[in-house]
């Protein structure tokens, strides 16, 4: 090591975005019990999927979207929680700090947490939608046709970007709210009871565009928006939150414990 | 704001004028110093004088109320890889407790595009060889003490800021924190080094930083102010504390604080004329102690009290060589 002070211009060297992102990878990667939690939850979602295909009848060999639909949104509420995570955790080791020190542009590593999330989230959803379709033919032992059909992919496909964008709105929430238990409570809250009591309280064409009645089984439950449409309306509202954390990120101090 | 001060040697880390608030609260006022290239420096203060906030500041991550905190001669941002320039250990939490100690040192080698051997010889160097593959959840404080360095080290860094690195290491770790600091000086580095055990950094700073309330109460040499504040506290224990207080106040001496059961604290005397004091006078001592220089030389700066006030957690009663709250802030920065 020298004691050298000259240095090429800033934007020759400055931490790439790239290894932001392989770094925030590695973080996750090497927590066993994060593996273990996708794996089992994806393991979990597969056999709901071929158990309610078996039960479910479609009616004349017609294809039942909520053997796919529902098991896919209950595997986006885990990447979800894993999303928030990856966040809260980092800071509650210290580890966040860490990084804020080595990268002191919060841009890049707010949206390096974004990027290693959301493309972790992008393997395991692909591989758990391909797995609940599959397990969904086996279960309901329609023909191959029917489960290739454009409503079978249109819900697959919706169930799959699902998962990736309530994974990197679980890194937003995190970044807001910094707390893993307040996080997690605070979301499961709204998506399951305060949601719920909207129903009751607001018109029915109204709380279907509320944020978890637009994906998956709930969206079906509901019945006013397509797959499409859904998925339109959920990223809308994962933006929304992403720009707001990461604008409140970049202002405030970083996350000392 | 007012200049830092002016030193003869290239300065490597310089606040300026920082000033920090949390909400109200005044932490850091006006903040001046500078820190030598190829120094340790001992950063010294009473609990809530504002050090980890300094070192925070330089670290990028709180932004200054004004003024900036400076790495030679740019902010951290300035740097485009800070850590190849500048490592911290702020904290023993520094791991998620379910990563192993190897990876809580790949994902920094990752970042800063260092190849991943060097987390192998960093381990060695840091004494954690043999529980790299271990998860940090099990390690005790002094190991997470001794990952927190070796993670501020993988950058290969010029400058290392280090935020109490001997709490929670045992006798054999501060004395191998000594020499790994020793040698990082010998390479050329800097270290500041935010400390209030005393005894352990007084034969190896260069220079001390010494705040209280968000301010610089002294800076320089560490000879300087040892000679500056050259004064020695012999702290006696008699069953006849009351009437040899009287005898030494006759002599001259001062009673610094009050005296405590049969022990009283005492400058401006020599241990050999307080000895010959009681001899003359017929009073007994049961002990008597002279305190070590910077301690004696870190009360005299601030103003410090004997005493049960705000003692760091780790501390041990009685325990004359950590850093205690002061009684009076000097209003003014001395230089």
């Amino acid at each position: 090591m020298t004691t050298s002070t000259r240095i090429p211009p800033a934007e020759v060297r400055r931490i790439p975005l790239t290894r932001v992102v392989a770094a925030e990878v590695y973080k996750l990667r090497s927590i066993r019990s994060y593996r273990w939690t996708v794996a089992l939850a994806a393991a979990a979602v597969v056999v709901a999927a071929g158990v309610m295909s078996a039960v479910v009848d479609g009616g004349g060999g017609a294809f039942e979207p909520d053997p796919i639909a529902l098991p896919l949104e209950y595997f986006a509420y885990a990447m979800m929680i894993i999303g928030v995570l990856a966040v809260t955790s980092d800071i509650a080791s210290g580890t966040a700090a860490i990084t804020d020190s080595l990268v002191p542009w919060r841009t890049r590593v707010v949206f390096g947490k974004y990027l290693a999330s959301g493309g972790l989230a992008v393997l395991a959803a692909v591989a758990v939608g391909v797995l609940v379709l599959l397990a969904a033919w086996l279960g309901s032992g329609a023909d191959a046709a029917t489960m290739v059909s454009s409503d079978a992919l249109a819900v697959t496909t919706a169930g799959v970007a699902t998962i990736c964008l309530a994974t990197v709105l679980g890194v937003a929430f995190g970044i807001l709210v910094r707390s893993t238990a307040a996080a997690v409570s605070l979301l499961l809250l709204w998506s399951f009871l305060i949601e719920t009591v909207l129903i009751f309280v607001i018109p029915e064409q109204w709380a279907a565009f509320l944020p978890f009645k637009t994906i998956g089984g709930s969206r079906l439950l509901m019945g006013e928006l397509s797959a499409g449409a859904g998925l339109a309306v959920f990223a809308l509202y994962t933006a929304v939150l992403v720009t707001v954390a990461s604008v409140y990120q970049i202002r405030r101090d970083s996350a000392v414990v | 704001m007012t200049d830092p001060p002016v030193l003869v040697d290239p300065t490597v880390l310089v606040a300026q004028g920082l000033t920090k608030r949390y909400g109200g609260r005044l932490v850091l006022d006006d903040l001046n110093f500078a820190v030598r290239a190829g120094s340790i420096t001992g950063f010294l203060g009473p609990n809530g004088a504002g050090k980890s906030t300094t070192m925070r500041l330089f670290m990028g991550l709180e932004r200054p109320d004004a003024g900036a905190a400076l790495i030679d001669g740019k902010p951290l941002t300035g740097w485009p890889e800070p850590g190849r320039k500048v490592g911290a250990a702020l904290s023993n939490r520094c791991a998620h407790p379910g990563r192993t100690a190897r990876d809580s040192l790949r994902w920094i080698a990752l970042l800063l595009g260092v190849p991943e051997r060097t987390c192998t010889e960093i381990l060695e160097r840091v004494g954690l060889a043999d529980a790299a593959d271990r998860r940090t959840g099990e390690f005790s404080l002094g190991m997470r003490q001794r990952l927190a360095l070796g993670q501020a080290m993988v950058g290969d860094p010029e400058v290392l800021l280090l935020d109490e690195p001997m709490n929670g290491l045992d006798p054999q770790g501060i004395s191998w924190l000594r020499g790994m600091l020793a040698n990082l000086r010998a390479d050329g580095r800097t270290v500041l080094m935010a400390s209030h055990l005393l005894r352990e950094i007084e034969d190896l700073v260069d220079d001390l930083v010494i705040i209280s309330a968000g301010r610089v109460v002294e800076s320089g040499s560490m000879i300087g102010f040892l000679d500056k504040f050259r004064e020695e506290t012999v702290t006696i224990r008699s069953e006849d504390v009351h009437e040899l207080v009287t005898a030494i106040r006759e002599a001259g001496g001062q009673v610094r604080g009050a005296v405590l059961r049969e022990e009283v604290a005492v400058v401006g005397l020599s241990a050999r004329a307080i000895g010959r004091l009681a001899r003359d006078r017929g009073l007994s001592i049961d002990e008597m102690s002279t305190q070590r220089r910077l301690e004696a030389a870190f009360e005299a700066a601030t103003g410090s009290v004997r005493g049960p006030v705000s003692e760091p957690a780790d501390s041990e009663p009685g325990d004359a060589s950590v850093i205690r709250q002061p009684r009076d802030v000097p209003a003014g920065t001395i230089r």
